[in-house]
């Protein structure tokens, strides 16, 4: 593999989508809005709300909060449940974010290529097709991985700054995050770029391609819903066994894709 | 030396369409060789499996001595295709270094090949334009720097002409033409363009219904559709038409003028053209090709 080519291939690939404001607004967008203004808003909300319009303790509510370690400096329902919603629910929001940048960049750089006609004369030039999936892949791997760890990086000072000056604590600080950002993240943007690889290569144009995509957003919102009504617990172990089976789902699916992402079949599509 | 060689080569595709059937080919070293044929006789095909993006159903491609499925032959030959485009966000440098980069050329390496192209087609102060913004016909040229660059032995060329004005097409013809007698490039051309082959190839293959029907050098070909040249000899009181097969029976008609005592102001061979050449072949009917 040469990796001076694939470097170029990424690059160039990044290129696009900072030269085209539809494609990087939402990139932006969406992870200042999911991850920062919503929970901030919540979290603001709650304290200044606490205790004026409580949480009733209903016992749906009371079960919820049994499912989750919750420290005792959180002892009013409120607390509680922003705690819970700030270190648990938001874990599938934060999943979003690599489905989202996965699938915008995969289809504009392997759709998009194609419907501008580039890819063409890009299958010409003596790049391997190894080369140019690994690129493919990359080029839509790293940026999905840094906005979602920016993103983070992000809602854990924000939020945690709020916390600390009205609660005196922080909120944001299960264990849980680490696993979640650290491995699912990457093993869910793995699996939306290995199920966009099958689609891009059936797909003419990134829009079909996004179209077909935005589906794989739907188990992240069964998990959120799930979440919230109890029904699904998160934990660590459950967290980290998760991510290593779409890891492996992921490998299964290029591994079996790759060998059909050759010249021909490429230029047969465009 | 033979560069190019094919034999029995043959394409079906997965929806039974014959692309390509028993195509032979050869085409020597430095030669600029023009394969001509209609809208959708093979001619794309053809190139794709020249240039190893195709795999052939049966038969035989030779590249340099290479199977065209060899990565060694993309790194020794370059394609253009009408369809192929170059990224219009970026600037004209930074494309062709990206595409320098596909064959290994550190910008320190390809910038002194970059300028000199760029200047040979008067475009080096566009440099650092988008390419989106400029003319189809500068971008063509472009697109030509592009297959350059890394200084191949083959170039394969699919209608580099399509979409321009005649000026620009004249522009771009005759800067293959120049880049190939200069370069010592072997060129393998591909175009329903006529006028514009017929000046710059060395040798032609007619291609119909993915066979190849004729092929040789304008006078192998032109010769192949009439076996006798007519001569016309205009005399201040008449115009006499001759037939002949030899040139030494051209003395003998002009003898023959100047005994009736007629004063002779022109004689012409009229030989068939290359463009009457092209549509006895393609205007013949599958029945009479087979």
């Amino acid at each position: 593999m040469n990796w001076f080519r694939i470097r170029a291939i990424i690059k160039k690939d990044i290129s696009a989508i900072t030269a085209r404001k539809s494609l990087w607004m939402p990139l932006i967008l969406v992870p200042f809005i999911l991850c920062l203004i919503l929970p901030c808003v919540m979290l603001l909300l709650s304290i200044k709300l606490g205790g004026k319009a409580p949480i009733h303790n209903s016992g749906s509510i009371d079960k919820l909060f049994k499912l989750y370690t919750i420290p005792a400096e959180f002892i009013t329902s409120d607390q509680k449940f922003v705690y819970v919603f700030m270190n648990y629910a938001f874990i599938p929001m934060f999943m979003i974010l690599p489905v989202m940048t996965s699938s915008i960049i995969a289809a504009y750089s392997i759709s998009g290529e194609k419907e501008k006609k580039t890819l063409e004369t890009l299958l010409y030039t003596p790049v391997s097709n190894k080369e140019l999936l690994t690129a493919k892949l990359l080029a839509a791997f790293i940026p999905a991985i840094v906005i979602t760890v920016v993103s983070f990086g992000t809602y854990f000072c924000v939020g945690n700054i709020i916390s600390l000056i009205y609660l005196k604590t922080m909120i944001i600080r299960s264990f849980i995050w680490i696993p979640a950002i650290l491995m699912l993240s990457p093993a869910i943007s793995l699996l939306t770029l290995s199920l966009n690889l099958i689609i891009s290569l059936r797909a003419k144009s990134s829009q079909e391609s996004q179209q077909l995509s935005g589906l794989i957003v739907l188990p992240l919102v069964f998990l959120l819903i799930s979440q919230l009504q109890g029904l699904l617990v998160l934990n660590t172990f459950y967290l980290i066994l998760f991510s290593l089976i779409l890891f492996l789902l992921s490998m299964v699916i290029i591994n079996k894709i790759a060998p059909r992402f050759d010249r021909e079949s490429i230029i047969n599509t465009l | 030396m033979k560069v190019i060689q094919t034999l029995n080569l043959s394409k079906t595709f997965d929806n039974n369409i014959i692309a390509l059937s028993e195509f032979n080919l050869e085409v020597e070293k430095g030669e600029i060789f023009g394969l001509l044929g209609p809208n959708g006789s093979g001619k794309t095909t053809t190139v794709r499996l020249l240039n190893g993006t195709l795999t052939p159903s049966s038969g035989m491609t030779s590249i340099l001595g290479l199977q065209s499925n060899n990565q060694e032959v993309r790194l020794k030959t370059s394609t253009l295709s009408e369809s192929a485009m170059m990224y219009e966000h970026m600037t004209v440098y930074n494309n062709l270094l990206f595409f320098a980069a596909m064959y290994n050329l550190r910008e320190s390496e390809v910038k002194p090949k970059i300028k000199d192209l760029l200047t040979r087609i008067n475009l080096w102060e566009k440099r650092d334009l988008k390419l989106g913004s400029l003319s189809t016909g500068m971008k063509k040229r472009i697109y030509l720097v592009r297959c350059l660059l890394h200084s191949p032995e083959i170039v394969f060329l699919d209608e580099p002409t399509s979409g321009l004005d005649p000026e620009s097409a004249l522009q771009v013809n005759q800067l293959i033409y120049e880049l190939a007698k200069n370069d010592g490039l072997t060129v393998f051309l591909c175009t329903h363009n006529l006028p514009l082959a017929e000046m710059i190839c060395d040798t032609f293959g007619f291609i119909r219904l993915g066979k190849m029907i004729a092929v040789g050098n304008k006078e192998d070909i032109v010769h192949s559709i009439a076996e006798e040249n007519k001569l016309q000899i205009d005399t201040l009181q008449n115009t006499h038409h001759f037939n002949f097969k030899e040139r030494d029976e051209i003395n003998g008609f002009i003898r023959k003028i100047l005994e009736q005592g007629e004063n002779i102001c022109e004689v012409k061979v009229i030989r068939p053209t290359l463009e009457e050449a092209y549509f006895h072949y393609i205007g013949k009917t599958e029945n009479e090709l087979v």
